[in-house]
């Protein structure tokens, strides 16, 4: 209980609190062979832990974006940036591609065999195979 | 303020305006220019020593300096294809002499042969250590510098040769094993330090949470002191790391060995934090002995204050035996110093 109350504390005063939002769902092209991820699976994509997919994030002013690392990945956004930075500037790997909105993310994923991203359920059409929802 | 001021702030601010005009173009291009830096200020409480990061000329004593831990990289990555890419990185800091000088300090091309296995050829990264390959990324770290006690062991940054990475999925855990050869030339305060024939194995074991890390290093070592080249010796390096972030705690520690610099030298440090939110205090105790013997007790805090930024304050109390690691040491020098230092990491 202490953690909590002191958490909502900093959230206050730093301005993080996440804001509630519409379902959170996992989207690969409809070519990938699997039908389901767990949220373990889902997260070494977009923490640069595996390249058997190419992560696609949404804008970092989306809300979405702090709430899919939140929820998936159990990382804010800085901590998810300090990651990259370390496989950036050693050169293993390249930050992953941004796109903005939900629209975006379900052209690219549909036109790139290879690629995960993230949406809003209520965007979700046949373009693209939903693999992970999130709680 | 020391002269260079003026230099470094230029600088930091050129790659911003380069970044910017990057990002208008979309994320689709296949060059990507990227970077990273810290502006900090550091200071201490003594005169009678400088305080320095490792083979770095010059330091500081009461009059606060930009120099000991700030600089600022620039990066380019190029995709050529699916499978192969090519990156640059150059740096600028103080190291060699006491003003701010550009390293080139990675320049590759990079084939990905699988989804798991990846082969570089050219100036690569020398990743002795933990942290070693992204221990000038400010942003990347926790601490404001690393270990002093531990990285002073390790001179050279990069090795010009090849180097490969395998990622291979063990039950839930990831093994990465990392295997590199080549040659490195690193010019330092005083000193010119070459690494012919050496060889790197680093394993690399990822669980959730927890990444465990073992590596050896072995190379012959030319040192190169005021002009006069001495005889070749045979150098290696031995490191067991480990690094946990888990419901907030923050836990990173490393044993490392350093054979062939006359006595064997032995360098840990355990640093533990807690991350409240933003903000992660954090606090440290590292310690050497062999050639060089001293301890170091530090306290500070990182807050990601900004979207690409972050801020550190760190208080070091530094006990060398003798000089330990400090420059320009006079008769009158006297353990310890304490060392402060704030930090502004950002990358882009």
């Amino acid at each position: 209980m202490h953690k909590i109350s002191l958490s909502f504390v900093l959230a206050a005063i730093f301005g993080i609190a996440l804001p509630a939002r519409a379902e959170l769902v996992v989207v690969v092209n409809p070519k990938v062979p699997v039908a389901a991820m767990t949220k373990e699976e889902v997260a070494q994509y977009f923490l640069g832990k595996s390249s058997a997919l190419t992560p696609i994030d949404q804008a970092e002013s989306a809300p979405i974006r702090a709430e899919f690392y939140k929820k998936v990945a159990d990382k804010d956004l800085p901590q998810a940036k300090a990651l990259w930075s370390k496989l950036v500037f050693t050169g293993k790997a390249t930050m992953p591609k941004e796109v903005d909105g939900n629209a975006d993310v379900k052209k690219t994923v549909a036109a790139n065999p290879k690629a995960i991203g993230y949406i809003d359920r209520s965007a979700v059409d046949a373009t693209v195979k939903v693999v992970y929802t999130a709680p | 303020m020391d002269m260079k001021t003026p230099t470094l702030a230029t600088l930091l601010v050129l790659p911003l305006a380069v970044s910017t005009a990057w990002a208008q173009d979309g994320e689709a291009q296949a060059i990507r220019i990227s970077g990273f830096g810290t502006g900090a200020l550091t200071w201490t409480n003594t005169n009678d020593a400088k305080f320095a990061r490792p083979f770095q000329a010059g330091g500081v004593g009461t009059k606060l300096r930009t120099g000991v831990d700030s600089n600022v990289g620039l990066q380019i990555d190029a995709r050529v294809n699916d499978w192969l890419s090519l990156t640059g990185q150059g740096m600028v800091r103080k190291l060699e002499t006491d003003s701010f000088g550009a390293t080139g300090t990675l320049a590759f091309a990079k084939a990905k042969v699988s989804d798991t296995l990846a082969v570089r050829v050219g100036r690569v990264p020398l990743a002795a250590f933990l942290v070693s390959d992204y221990r000038n990324v400010g942003y990347a770290n926790t601490m404001l510098r690393p270990s002093q006690e531990v990285y002073a062991q390790v001179p050279n940054d990069s090795l010009d040769g090849a180097d490969l990475d395998w990622r291979q999925g063990i039950g839930g855990a990831t093994l990465t094993t990392q295997v590199a050869y080549g040659r490195s030339t690193a010019k330092l305060a005083g000193q010119t330090v070459t690494f012919t024939n050496a060889r790197v194995v680093n394993f690399v074991l990822e669980q959730g949470p927890i990444t465990l890390r073992l590596g050896r290093d072995d190379a012959r070592m030319t040192l190169t002191q005021d002009g006069i080249q001495l005889p070749k010796k045979k150098v290696s390096f031995t490191a067991a790391g480990m690094a946990l972030d888990w419901n907030d705690v923050v836990v990173q520690s490393e044993y490392t060995t350093a054979r062939g610099f006359g006595t064997t030298s032995k360098g840990w440090y355990v640093m533990g934090g807690y991350r409240f939110g933003q903000v992660l205090p954090f606090v440290s105790h590292g310690k050497l002995t062999g050639n060089v013997t001293q301890s170091t007790d530090s306290i500070g805090v990182r807050w990601d204050a900004f979207r690409s930024a972050d801020i550190k304050v760190q208080v070091d109390r530094v006990k060398p035996a003798g000089d330990g690691l400090f420059n320009a040491t006079t008769p009158g020098f006297r353990s310890p110093v304490t060392v402060a230092a704030v930090a502004v990491d950002f990358v882009f």
